[in-house]
């Protein structure tokens, strides 16, 4: 067994400023086939980065509109590599939708037979459901720790302000599209019934929201039977760049095979906020003036920390025993957290490891 | 009965659980079947058409009340619309609906005619002529049913039960899906012959419950929708000139067409 001092974690999880427009403009454009809620649009993005500002900000009761935009800003030298938000309220000023996937048997005595049949049912199920949303992060960094911070952080500002979300969380996953960028589940789907891509879709229907278009999607349940191959294997499928986002709810208990998205068939997670790991295993700890060594064996273990700033809700990883102590020397590179030994914050394990199935990396 | 263009006349048959044609149609193919066959119930008439020798050219049993017994489905052809203008949207979608709106109207069923005999065809259309004039134009106010055998291709699949009906009918074993999409040869005929008048109502079992939109069937079965078997492709003419008409239903195995003589049943 060998130890090591704790090493600080070089990234830092805070709430959106204006001044992060241009940088996340650049997100907006890396990120253009995975996230639909960063318009690669300035005067829309601004708006968005205002919204958000205004939510951390505001000590009103919560109306369910409120959006909450963090980045992950790497402290070494300022650059923002991902980011992650949340929406208080789904389908707030109009209903979402969704496909349910249900399953009937249907029998024939006279015949002997039975048939399992598959259909989708046209739902709103969703609405008012907390949504997670937004999630980015550099490629480069998909290996590190940086992507459990990005998206379980965001668990911990939801419990500490639980009056302002629903118990019940969502995440929308992109779904499959083949090597020419086509839906196989729009193509089967949307496309008989409005005659064009989705993308056209929604640029004719000039920003309006997406039940706007959904009011127009075929009502009746729809027989996965009766669907192309390339369809019914598109069902529930998500786009490469959703595995990780994915495997991190997963892990946290998110559930994936109850609903799916009505336009590119991709999987939608759900759960209720207090089965989840994050959340079950967070817990208020004293900040330790000693630097206790850190057994490196258990390398993938980390805490995850949240404390409220000027600024609203931020997070970061620190290395440390999981018991009721950590160590502030993890926490001490951090502006604005001004934190005293004896200060209590919010923590949970996290392993780094979990969720994409890969061995987990120094943080750094 | 005596007809004035088709030489022979109509004879109504006493019932003894089986019809003349029951006994020649052995052979194979000398006859078009409508239905799998079965004895002639309580209430139903047997008809027949002799020519002038006697002998039996086509033959039909009318049934006093279709599906009052056993249940019997069929769908019903509709459409809906997809609009929006700000989308220069507009989009129309064929549509079947599973029900049982025609319980409760006369029917024409086993309607047959043999086909190595020349003029059974024009025999089988006064047959049924002299059928309706013996009930009288009254009768067509409960509304009388004929259906009619479905479109094969020339491999005698029919597509609509390929592209459709196979996918819900639960195959089995690995030669069943093939010879269920036949409907004429083993598993699937048998299937039919076995569970006889209950065929559509077990059939109804298996299929969607819910409204089945039609663009989302393979282009061959849209096509075979309330289309007539090939034998029968002069048929549909003949029908209206005596006043049938062809309805927005179809049969649940093979979307052959459903003709109406009268008002349809009414609902509820």
């Amino acid at each position: 067994m060998t130890h090591s001092p704790p090493s600080p974690c070089p990234w830092r999880l805070r709430p959106v400023a204006h001044a992060d427009l241009e940088a996340l403009l650049q997100i907006a454009a890396r990120s253009a086939d995975a996230i639909n809620s960063l318009p690669e649009d300035r005067a829309r993005l601004d708006r968005l980065i205002g919204q958000s500002v205004a939510s951390f900000a505001s000590e009103d009761v919560a109306s369910g509109e409120e959006r909450y935009l963090w980045v992950l800003e790497d402290l070494r030298d300022g650059r923002l590599v991902g980011t992650s938000g949340v929406l208080a309220r789904a389908g707030f000023h109009d209903r979402f939708y969704s496909y349910r996937n249900e399953f009937v048997l249907h029998a024939s005595p006279e015949l002997g037979r039975q048939q399992r049949m598959h259909t989708l049912h046209l739902c709103h199920d969703l609405t008012g459901y907390t949504l997670l949303t937004s999630f980015f992060i550099l490629p480069e960094l998909e290996l590190t720790a940086a992507p459990q911070l990005l998206s379980r952080a965001r668990l911990l500002f939801i419990q500490r302000h639980a009056e302002r979300f629903s118990d019940r969380l969502a995440a929308e996953t992109p779904g499959w599209v083949d090597e020419a960028g086509n839906s196989p589940f729009w193509e089967a789907v949307g496309r008989r019934f409005f005659g064009m891509s989705f993308p056209q879709v929604e640029a004719l229907s000039g920003g309006r929201t997406k039940s706007y278009i959904a009011d127009l999607m075929p009502q009746a349940p729809l027989h996965v039977a009766l669907l192309p191959p390339a369809a019914r294997w598109a069902l529930g499928q998500m786009h490469p760049v959703g595995e990780l986002p994915l495997g991190i709810l997963l892990d946290e208990g998110f559930d994936a095979d109850t609903y799916v998205d009505l336009f590119d068939g991709g999987p939608t997670a759900e759960a209720r906020l207090a089965q989840l790991r994050t959340v079950q295993h967070s817990r208020w700890v004293t900040l330790s003036a000693q630097d206790d060594p850190v057994d490196s064996d258990d390398e993938n273990w980390w805490q995850l920390v949240g404390h409220e700033t000027a600024q609203g809700f931020e997070a970061t990883l620190v290395r440390g025993p999981l018991d009721g102590r950590l160590p502030m020397a993890g926490l001490a590179h951090l502006p604005g957290w001004q934190l005293e030994a004896g200060a209590r914050v919010q923590a949970a394990p996290v392993n780094v490891a979990a969720g994409h199935g890969k061995g987990g990396q120094d943080a750094q | 009965m005596p007809n004035d263009t088709v030489a022979g006349r109509a004879v109504r048959m006493a019932v003894d659980g089986e019809t003349v044609l029951d006994r020649v149609a052995g052979d194979a193919g000398q006859a078009v079947w409508c239905e799998a066959p079965r004895p002639v119930g309580t209430g139903e008439q047997a008809w027949c058409w002799q020519d002038e020798t006697g002998e039996v050219l086509a033959e039909l049993v009318w049934s006093p009340g279709l599906g009052l017994t056993v249940p019997r489905a069929h769908f019903r052809r509709g459409q809906a619309v997809h609009a929006s203008r700000e989308l220069d949207l507009f989009h129309r979608v064929g549509t079947l609906l599973a029900g049982h709106d025609l319980t409760g109207a006369a029917e024409v069923r086993a309607w047959r005619w043999r086909l190595d005999r020349p003029g059974s065809w024009d025999a089988a259309l006064a047959l049924l002529a002299a059928v309706m004039a013996a009930h009288g134009p009254q009768s067509a106010g409960r509304g009388w049913v004929l259906e009619l055998p479905g479109w094969r291709d020339a491999h005698d699949h029919s597509p609509f039960w390929a592209g459709f009906g196979a996918h819900f009918y639960a195959e089995q074993s690995p030669w069943a899906a093939h010879d269920a999409l036949l409907l004429t040869r083993p598993q699937g005929w048998m299937d039919r012959l076995r569970v006889g008048e209950a065929w559509s109502s077990a059939l109804r079992a298996l299929w969607p419950q819910q409204l089945v939109y039609v663009d989302f069937l393979p282009e061959p079965a849209r096509a075979a929708l309330g289309r007539p078997h090939e034998a029968l492709a002069g048929l549909p003419e003949r029908l209206r000139a005596l006043g049938w008409r062809c309805s927005p239903y179809v049969r649940l195995d093979d979307g052959g067409p459903v003709w109406l003589w009268g008002e349809e049943p009414a609902a509820g």
